[in-house]
């Protein structure tokens, strides 16, 4: 079923925006309001996968891995941390950050509009479970969305101008 | 209140705080809440007015919006769901809800344990919803107060000193830009409205990035009063930042300031502040200023002529000379605003002891300043800050309702931790204001509250072996305080350490040499997302004797 499919894709696409999210943190460990929601967002992305991973296997889709970064890419995350602390305190850090703001902003984007052809699709399907939990985290999503664009609105003028 | 309270008719008390204060002990309910778990209790206490029938549906359905989004999101919240996160009796939930739901009356009042708390805006919404949700709100004894540390925050906030547009005015709303335009005669465009105003933290953020260049601080002491000193310390530092302090006494952030403008004080200059509760007062210049001492009105004014900032026809854009010609600009800039001040002249304030602006009561007849056209703000997400737009905010529909926001509970970002087992809150003593720059120097004053001290309870106390005035080291992954430590009802777990002291009277006057003493050594750079505000009562600690 075509819906199986979707639902597959758009599992690994939550748990490509939850490591986006993490990666965003990490990178601008030093802007404290993006370094804490980012970690927040990233655990709500694995959770929508976690949600979606009972309604991939009943398609008959292999549901993607757990989400949670591997030894490799927790080592990374610190170095990139503890980098971003250092290079968070030079200008172009601001320039950076509008970039990979910008980044997660389409990337969150892509994802929303995935759950509402779900959303879409469960309601044709009478999938209730789906259709519940697709109507559930589209707001979410959306406020992700919503999230990267208001920190754009504050940080691009003054990364432009400066 | 608190003399009712030994009096005939005595009023019920209900007291949300992780300490024993002298307001909770004359509590009928004192919920000594861990602290970071306002939204937690706040949730529960209005899931309960909601289960049992006390809250004023007629009155909810008639005067706000978003009800429904409030009785879903504290569902989940029983009281023994908040009281294991909170960390109290499910029973004194129930008692405290009781008392609220069968108040015929019912005064709710807000400070810093709220606004300087892990989910500050969240858990501000939920008190307000308490008088919402029970139709208590614009007649006697029925009200909220949601109260400014300062008598002059209100005022500040009023006109835009805390970066939101001057009387209430929303950036979202481009009438609300051309207005201000209009009133100072300059291109709309000037006047900056691409986004949220930018807050204190954010525009330290830009200044330790070196994309701030210049800096002037004006009347505060962030190097005592912001998160994370040794931070704030190192931004203040830079080499590339050019630092200017205006203030009446050499404070600890003016040791960093390459140039120091000496500011007149209450009693050396005339002018006007409002309290919290609306009431606007004439404070007239009783004595010259010391020394080359100048009012910061005039300071400015000053700087902005030398500067030679003009309107859009050439002519000086700061017109004014008088302090009375600086108010009567501000009398018309907020005509027709929620704080309207044009009728309200320096005549009449001389006449008697203050006036408040929009008279005794606001919102006598339920209806709130929440129409689109008129509105200071479209709100925010509480969680996430997230800002909303005219479109979003339109499809609420509020029209003269009150606008019901709520937000859901999260564990703060930094925990107590094996590492860090205790949770910090700052705050006051009745003897100092903000960072002791006037109290300090008041004799009696600093004979009352002389050296700060870490108030921790008696079982945490006997478990580290510490007794009362033996020194303590607290120290956070940021930073170390040393003071002696006072045993207090303050809840167990929680270190409480005030706030005001810092370093203008030790031998190095800028930071801690021998004797790290300001609490904000240990606390994190964090802020509410919506309001702003750091975070002080939320890092994670660990004391051992000194």
């Amino acid at each position: 079923m075509k819906l199986g499919s979707a639902v597959a894709g758009l599992a690994e696409a939550e748990l490509a925006l939850a490591d986006d999210f993490r990666k965003l943190g990490e990178l601008h460990a030093a802007d404290h309001d993006v370094f804490h929601q980012s970690r927040t967002f990233a655990k709500q992305c694995a959770g929508h996968a976690e949600k979606l991973r009972p309604i991939v296997e009943r398609y008959g889709r292999e549901a993607p891995g757990d989400g949670e970064p591997g030894l490799w890419e927790s080592v990374m995350g610190a170095v990139r941390r503890r980098t971003s602390e250092t290079i968070g305190r030079r200008p172009e850090s601001g320039l950076l950050l509008v970039q990979d703001l910008r980044d997660v902003y389409l990337s969150a984007q892509e994802t929303f509009i995935t759950w509402v052809i779900v959303y879409q699709g469960a309601q044709a399907a009478r999938d209730r479970q789906l259709f519940e939990v697709s109507s559930e985290c589209q707001l979410e999503t959306e406020l992700q969305v919503k999230w990267a664009l208001t920190q754009l609105k504050v940080v691009s003028p003054q990364a432009l101008s400066a | 209140m608190l003399d009712r309270l030994h009096g005939p008719d005595r009023p019920k008390l209900v007291v949300i705080d992780p300490r024993r204060t002298p307001t909770a002990r004359e509590a009928d309910a004192h919920l000594a809440i861990r602290n970071g778990t306002n939204v937690a209790v706040l949730n529960s206490l209005i899931r309960e007015l909601i289960e049992n029938g006390w809250i004023d549906q007629e009155w909810v359905d008639e005067h706000t919006v978003g009800f429904e989004s409030l009785v879903k999101t504290v569902e989940p919240y029983t009281p023994e769901h908040a009281a294991e996160i909170c960390g109290i009796d499910a029973a004194d939930i129930r008692r405290a809800a009781e008392l609220l739901g069968s108040a015929e009356r019912l005064v709710s009042l807000v400070l810093q344990g709220v606004y300087q708390s892990h989910q500050a805006t969240g858990a501000a919404c939920q008190v307000n919803n308490i008088n919402l949700l029970r139709g208590m709100i614009g007649q006697p004894g029925r009200g909220i107060l949601q109260m400014n540390g300062q008598p002059t925050a209100q005022n500040t906030r009023e006109t835009g000193c805390n970066g939101d547009l001057a009387a209430f005015r929303n950036w979202q709303n481009p009438k609300h830009v051309e207005e201000l335009a209009a009133l100072w005669n300059v291109d709309p465009l000037q006047i900056p409205h691409w986004g949220p105003p930018t807050h204190a933290m954010q525009i330290f953020r830009y200044a330790e990035q070196g994309s701030i260049k210049f800096l002037w601080i004006v009347g505060t002491n962030p190097a005592v009063s912001l998160p994370e000193l040794n931070r704030i310390r190192s931004i203040l530092a830079r080499d590339d930042l050019f630092v200017v302090v205006s203030d009446a006494f050499l404070s600890e952030t003016a040791h960093f300031a390459d140039v120091v403008f000496p500011a007149a004080i209450w009693g050396e200059k005339s002018g006007t502040f409002t309290n919290a509760d609306r009431t606007v007062h004439l404070s007239e210049q009783a004595v010259e200023p010391p020394g080359e001492a100048r009012a910061d009105g005039e300071i400015f004014i000053d700087f902005g002529n030398r500067l030679g900032l003009e309107d859009k026809d050439g002519a000086p854009l700061l017109k004014w000379r008088s302090r009375e010609e600086v108010y009567d600009a501000w009398r018309e800039c907020s005509k027709g605003r929620p704080c309207d001040y044009s009728e309200i002249g320096y005549e009449e304030l001389r006449d008697g002891s203050g006036i408040q602006w929009g008279g005794e009561r606001l919102y006598t007849d339920g209806r709130f300043p929440s129409f689109p056209e008129y509105a200071q703000d479209f709100g925010h997400d509480l969680t996430t800050g997230v800002t909303f737009t005219e479109t979003d905010y339109k499809v609420l529909a509020p029209n003269g309702r009150a606008v019901v926001r709520v937000a859901s509970y999260e564990p703060p970002s930094e925990e107590p931790s094996d590492e860090y087992p205790f949770r910090l809150a700052t705050g006051r003593t009745v003897y100092h204001f903000h960072t002791r720059t006037k109290t300090g120097r008041t004799p009696e004053l600093r004979a009352a509250a002389p050296d700060p001290w870490v108030e921790l309870s008696a079982a945490d106390a006997s478990r580290l072996g510490v007794t009362e005035g033996e020194s303590v080291r607290v120290e956070s992954p940021r930073g170390v305080v040393v003071a002696p430590a006072w045993i207090t009802g303050v809840r167990e777990g929680v270190v409480f350490i005030p706030f005001h002291f810092g370093y203008w009277d030790e031998e190095d006057g800028a930071g801690p040499n021998a004797r790290p003493r300001a609490a904000n050594e240990l606390t994190i750079t964090a802020w509410d997302p919506t309001s702003k505000q750091p975070l002080f009562k939320s890092a994670a600690v660990r004391v051992e004797p000194a």
